[in-house]
């Protein structure tokens, strides 16, 4: 059993007398350690796989199974609770919280967890060893960026999830954060799942799921992930 | 029509925020418009019902009454319009001062509330709530037929008079100067040679707004005329009066000396007629007399005569005795004599017979025959002599009787003709007498009124208008007493909308800038952009307006007017929409907001169309300054760190909320506040300072303490009677005259009754250096200790009298006085009033007849205690409405916050907060401004309280500025019910966030 396994998995959009199917039939699984993006142009239906993903949406039909638990038919709280402690997520726009520091936004998400890293070094970790007191207002994207993957990574999720983490960047201060995710999901063996419209991203990836108007066109396994500095933005 | 439909979305869209805006302006209306429109309704109410009853300009009544002349004099005057005269008569009855009045039929007209107007002569009206229609009035006073016709009256309707609006009817110069009853009769019913009083209403008067300076203006031109009028109606009346008067003692004068003349004739008549009669009976008195000497003298001669014939009979007879005798014949009686001769002569005759007629035997015997014939012939002449004699002296004798009966019968006639005549005399005398005394009380009489007529004094008028009628000025007060508390309240209310109205419109726009931006780059013109904004808010403000308004006219004129209607007799309230009033609120409410619109919106049309497509660039955070001092800030716990750190994020937000929060708590305790500080007054009065139970009113006035009385209270168990003197009397400030009450004891010691101190608390006692007064009316006069007042009475008698003490007090004002300074200040001292501590046992008391009425504290607390209670519709009113903008700023604040910061909850949603969690990040925040917002409003609300309490003091009330304790909890639990409402409602739009927000682009 992989430690996601996601089977059969559908969402439909009941919009008055339509229905819109996000997606259908989606079926996929990873393993644990493992990085992988999840590539689609913009309306495929990745986001929604993300949301249901994130335990921010259920699914209408079909089955999660992470780590051994099915969270399709999670309620509400259930679903707060899977989020709060086993979900890390990295925004792309960083959502930080704008009157708190670096180390403060880090410790926000800290203080609900049960078993979280320091904030300190978490944030030392990614390279922002300087920058604990700055506000966000004072760092730029690239920081704030790593300020989120930070907040993520303190929460000790098993799966750390990220929404087009590169969107809002421009492709050198990317690079630094896709490398950042990288090395954050070989070093700590966390599940990382990147979800992303850009096809360079997905050369880094261990294995690459692509999704194409709601349904999966492919899924590959990259046996060689190239090094961030190898690929072209 | 693009931007009215986009307006339309907004609407849509932010529906919550349009419902806040509509609630917010509609509270600042209502309330503005409301409390701001109830003075000036009252004003017209109370206006239209002066024109309606004709209520006089002016009264005029004068020291020695009115004339028709009068009459006729003020009826020419230029700026008179109507004129009426009327009686008026004031009396006791029962104990209470009443004033009775002729019906009028053009100034002062009196609207009959139940039962039927008077037809008849003995029949009434009254004001309402005094007697019941089937009551018979009876006029006590014994001298009433010099006033009216009639002593008794039959209740037969209730009516109301505009001039007598207020409870307190004023005072009275009868009883204990405060008129308790009005009574109305027919004109006719006086007796009343003069007019009492003359109305009248000036020209164009009624169609001023009364109250209002033009009124004032309007009435001051038959004032002026007025004024020049009195002397001259004075002086005529003087003159008449005198003229009067001296006529009539001209007029006494003669038919005295008339009198006079004719009854000394008569009574001359009368003397010499019962002269000439004593005369007459003198006379017939003579004549008895001389009746009885001639009686006498006829009886002594004719007694004489008889003694001479009885004596000259006797002569004769004792010589024919002689004879006889010697004839041996005895004479003891002249029959036996005669027996014995005609015996011999018999004999004799016998032998003669027998003897020869030539014999000497024969002559002899013949001889002897001769001799003894001759005896007997004389013997019978002596005899008849003797017996008429006696014949002659019996019919003597019956004469005499009969004479002497006539004489004493005349006599007894005489005698009483005499006692007649002497009673007849004895009357003449009386009546003489009496006549005299007559003519001497005439003469003392005219002298008299000759000597009034020269110390007469000249007639003087009194002017009085309306402004002298206390209910007339007191509803005055009551009226502005609202609008200045309307000017601090709609205020608040209207700038906390403002507030909030701003609040509201810079955040909507900035959630809307990028809107904004995309609506410049596309080419869209400021103004169009602006103008879907303006629509937008303008929408929620006309019909936030309408509601207010609606509200404001009709509610809230009349919760307030029925506080009033408790102490004043007054037609309900008639509203009227104020025109100009409410143009001011639409023009200031629509500019307001279109103005804070603008600002908001052109605010961004500084930034070019791509700045405005970006997202605003957060702002930065900062360390606040209690960060500084780190051993406070370690021991925070984080969240409370991040609570903190928020909290001075947003200081509009902080200035907002604290201001809607503090505003809210102030008005919720001061309306407590006033409720309190009213109630208090009450037991502080009548607990603390006067503490007697009851006034028992004294049927005849006491000089001393009278012994009889206070033995009968005595055997009722009634101890410690204080003798007192109470009186109402009038001091004037600058424009007003108020009126106190004078209580003068016959005890210098009073303690047991009032406790009367100073501001310090220390107790005051009553000296003969001068009186206590209380606080307000040394307040109301700008005097101290040692100054001197000027009172007045009733009739405006001039009293000055020096401070020696100023006491607390909180209702009415009142003058405390020993007996020896009243005596020294006023007059001698006499008693109408007994104070005491009963508080039943009133039958008993008046059935003594010793007291009139029974005046107890307890009856006094009950009739307060009624208008205390209709004041909670005040507060009521300011509570509800406090409430209703609490609940309306609490929730548009924190619906604005959570607007703010909904990605940022969002995020949190997606970092894994529990709904919990969330809600407490938010709630920590208004908890901590609630907190402070609670803290400040009870702190501005004890000044407000003391600002609002200090407008609505009256003349005769002074309020206690301290809130009840439980007055703080109640504003703190209201406060926390609000905010917890509040946060139930948001945790609602809390669990609403959609997490997938946190995932868009920055807007």
């Amino acid at each position: 059993m992989a430690f996601i396994e996601v089977k059969k998995l559908s969402k439909i959009y009941q919009m008055g007398e339509v229905s819109i199917k996000a997606i259908e039939n989606v079926s996929f699984s990873i393993a644990e350690g493992e990085l992988v993006v999840i590539l689609g142009p913009s309306g495929a239906g990745k986001t929604t796989i993300l949301n249901i993903l994130g335990g921010m949406d259920s699914p209408t039909s079909g089955t999660i199974i992470i780590d051994g638990t099915d969270i399709s038919k999670f309620n509400s709280k259930e679903l707060t609770k899977y989020r709060r402690y086993d979900i890390g997520f990295v925004f792309q726009f960083y959502n930080l919280v704008g009157n708190l520091t670096a180390l403060e936004n880090v410790s926000l998400a800290n203080q609900i967890c049960k078993n979280p890293r320091d904030s300190k070094e978490t944030l030392v970790s990614v390279g922002l060893g300087d920058r604990l007191e700055h506000f966000p207002a004072q760092l730029s994207g690239g920081e704030q960026q790593r300020v989120s993957i930070a907040r993520a990574l303190a929460k000790n999720p098993k799966i750390l999830l990220c929404d087009e983490p590169t969107g809002a960047l421009d492709s050198k201060t990317g690079k630094m954060i896709i490398k950042l995710l990288q090395d954050t999901c070989h070093k700590t063996k966390t599940t990382t799942i990147i979800i992303t419209h850009n096809a360079i991203i997905a050369q880094i990836a261990d294995k690459v799921i692509k999704v194409k108007n709601g349904t999966i066109e492919s899924i590959e396994k990259n046996a060689n992930p190239k090094p961030v500095e190898e690929i072209d933005w | 029509m693009l931007i009215f439909k986009n307006s339309l979305i907004k609407i849509k869209k932010q529906l919550g925020r349009f419902i806040s805006l509509i609630f917010i302006v509609a509270l600042g209306a209502a309330f503005f418009a409301g409390v701001r429109e109830t003075s000036s309704d009252m004003i017209k109410t109370l206006d239209e019902y002066y024109d309606e009853t004709n209520l006089l300009d002016f009264r005029i009544i004068s020291t020695m009454g009115l004339t028709d002349d009068d009459l006729n004099a003020l009826k020419n005057l230029d700026n008179s319009y109507l004129v009426e005269e009327n009686y008026s008569y004031e009396t006791v009855i029962a104990g209470n001062a009443t004033k009775i009045y002729g019906i009028t039929d053009n100034i002062n007209n009196i609207t009959l509330i139940s039962g039927n107007m008077p037809q008849n002569e003995n029949e009434c009206v009254v004001l309402e709530g005094s007697y019941n229609i089937g009551d018979t009035i009876t006029i006590e006073d014994e001298n009433y037929n010099s006033y009216l016709k009639n002593q008794t009256y039959k209740v037969v309707g209730t009516v109301r008079s505009s001039m007598y609006i207020y409870t307190n009817l004023g005072i009275s110069t009868v009883s204990d100067g405060k008129l308790d009853n009005v009574i109305y009769i027919l004109k006719d019913n006086f007796n009343i040679e003069y007019y009492t009083e003359i109305y009248l209403i000036a020209k164009d008067s009624q169609s001023m707004t009364a109250y209002e300076e033009n009124y004032e203006e309007q009435i001051s031109y038959l004032r002026n005329e007025l004024e020049e009028l009195a002397p001259i109606q004075e002086t005529k009346r003087y003159e008449q009066i005198k003229t009067e008067a001296m006529e009539k003692i001209y007029d006494a004068r003669e038919e005295l000396d008339k009198t006079k003349a004719e009854n000394e004739t008569k009574f001359a008549d009368a003397k010499r007629e019962l002269d000439s009669a004593q005369q007459e009976i003198n006379n017939g008195y003579a004549e008895i007399n001389a009746g009885f000497a001639e009686l006498e003298n006829n009886r002594i001669s004719i007694e004489q005569e008889f003694a001479t014939q009885e004596a000259a009979l006797n002569n004769a007879l004792n010589a024919i005795n002689s004879n006889i005798s010697a004839l041996g014949i005895p004479t003891t009686s002249i029959s036996d004599s005669l027996n014995a001769l005609n015996t011999q002569v018999t004999s004799i005759n016998n032998l003669i017979t027998t003897l020869d007629p030539t014999s000497e035997e024969y002559a002899y015997y013949n001889n002897i025959l001769t001799n003894l014939n001759t005896l007997i012939t004389n013997l019978n002449e002596i005899n008849n002599g003797f017996t008429s004699l006696n014949a002659g002296k019996s019919t003597w004798n019956n004469t005499y009787n009969a004479t002497i009966n006539t004489l004493n019968e005349n006599k007894a006639t005489l005698d009483e003709s005499q006692i007649t005549l002497n009673s007849s005399l004895e009357e003449y005398n009386q009546n003489y007498a009496s006549f005299q005394n007559e003519i001497n009380n005439g003469l003392q009489e005219i002298a008299d009124a000759e000597a009034e007529i020269a110390n007469l004094e000249k007639p003087e008028w009194y002017l009085f208008d309306r402004e002298d009628n206390s209910g007339y000025t007191t509803f005055l007060e009551s009226a502005t007493k609202i609008d200045s508390i309307a000017a601090v309240f709609p205020i608040f209310f209207i700038a906390v909308a403002f507030l909030m109205c701003l609040n509201t419109m810079s955040r909507m726009i900035e959630e809307e800038r990028t809107e904004i931006g995309i609506f410049t780059s596309l080419g869209i013109s400021k103004f169009k952009i602006i103008l879907s904004y303006v629509i937008y808010v303008l929408t929620a403000t006309v019909i936030g307006i309408v509601i207010g308004l609606s509200i404001g006219y009709t509610v809230i004129p009349r919760v307030l007017y029925n506080v009033y209607t408790n102490a004043f007799i007054i037609p309900s309230l008639k509203t009227y929409a104020n025109i100009p009033v409410c143009i001011t609120i639409i023009e200031v409410c629509i500019l307001t907001m279109s103005l804070v619109t603008i600002y908001a919106v052109a605010k961004n049309f500084k930034k070019a169309p791509a700045t405005l497509l970006r997202p605003l660039s957060p702002k930065s955070g900062h360390k606040v300054l209690l960060e500084k001092i780190n051993f406070i800030w370690k021991r925070i716990s984080f969240s409370w760190k991040v609570t903190i750190r928020n909290l001075f994020r947003y200081k509009k937000r902080i200035i907002m909320t604290l201001i809607g929060i503090s505003g809210c708590t102030a008005l919720l305790l001061t309306g407590f506040g006033i409720k309190d500080s009213i109630s208090k007054i009450l037991d502080l009065q009548f607990k603390e300072i006067q503490t007697y139970d009851s006034m028992l009113i004294l049927n005849t006035e006491q000089n001393n303490e009278n012994e009889e009385i206070n033995t009968f209270l005595k055997e009722n168990n009634i101890s410690n009677p204080l003798y007192t003197n109470m009186q109402i009397l009038s001091f004037k400030t600058d424009n007003k005259t108020i009126d106190c009450y004078a209580l003068a004891f016959a005890n210098t010691d009073i303690t047991k009754y009032f406790n009367l101190t100073d501001k310090n608390n220390n107790s005051l006692n009553l000296t003969n250096d001068g009186a206590i007064v209380t606080e307000k009316i040394a307040d109301l006069l700008d005097v101290s200790i040692g100054d001197t007042i000027t009172l007045h009475d009733s009739n405006n008698e001039i009293y000055i009298v020096k401070i020696a003490g100023i006491s607390k007090n909180y209702i009415n004002n009142y003058i405390y006085m020993s007996k020896d300074y009243y005596e020294l200040a006023f007059q001698e001292i006499t008693y109408n009033t007994i104070i005491t501590n009963i508080s039943d046992k009133g039958d008993q008391l008046l059935n003594s007849n010793y007291f009139s009425n029974i005046q107890y504290t307890e009856d006094n607390i009950t009739m307060l205690q009624d208008i205390i209670d209709s004041m909670n519709n005040i507060v009521f009113l300011i509570i509800g409405f406090s409430s209703f903008l609490a609940i309306t700023v609490l929730y548009n604040l924190t619906t604005i916050n959570i607007s703010e910061r909904l990605r940022e909850i969002a995020t949190l949603k997606v970092l894994g907060f529990n709904d919990k969690e969330i809600s407490m990040y938010v709630y920590r925040e208004t908890i901590i401004l609630t907190i402070f917002g609670i803290i400040i409003g009870l702190l501005f609300g004890i000044a407000l309280n003391y600002f609002v309490l200090m407008v609505a003091e009256t003349d005769e009330i002074i309020f206690i500025k301290d809130i009840n304790y439980l007055s703080y909890i109640y504003t703190l639990i209201i406060m926390i019910f609000f905010t917890i409402v509040v946060q139930i409602i948001t945790s609602f739009i809390l669990k609403k966030v959609n997490m997938i927000d946190s995932l868009k682009s920055v807007e």
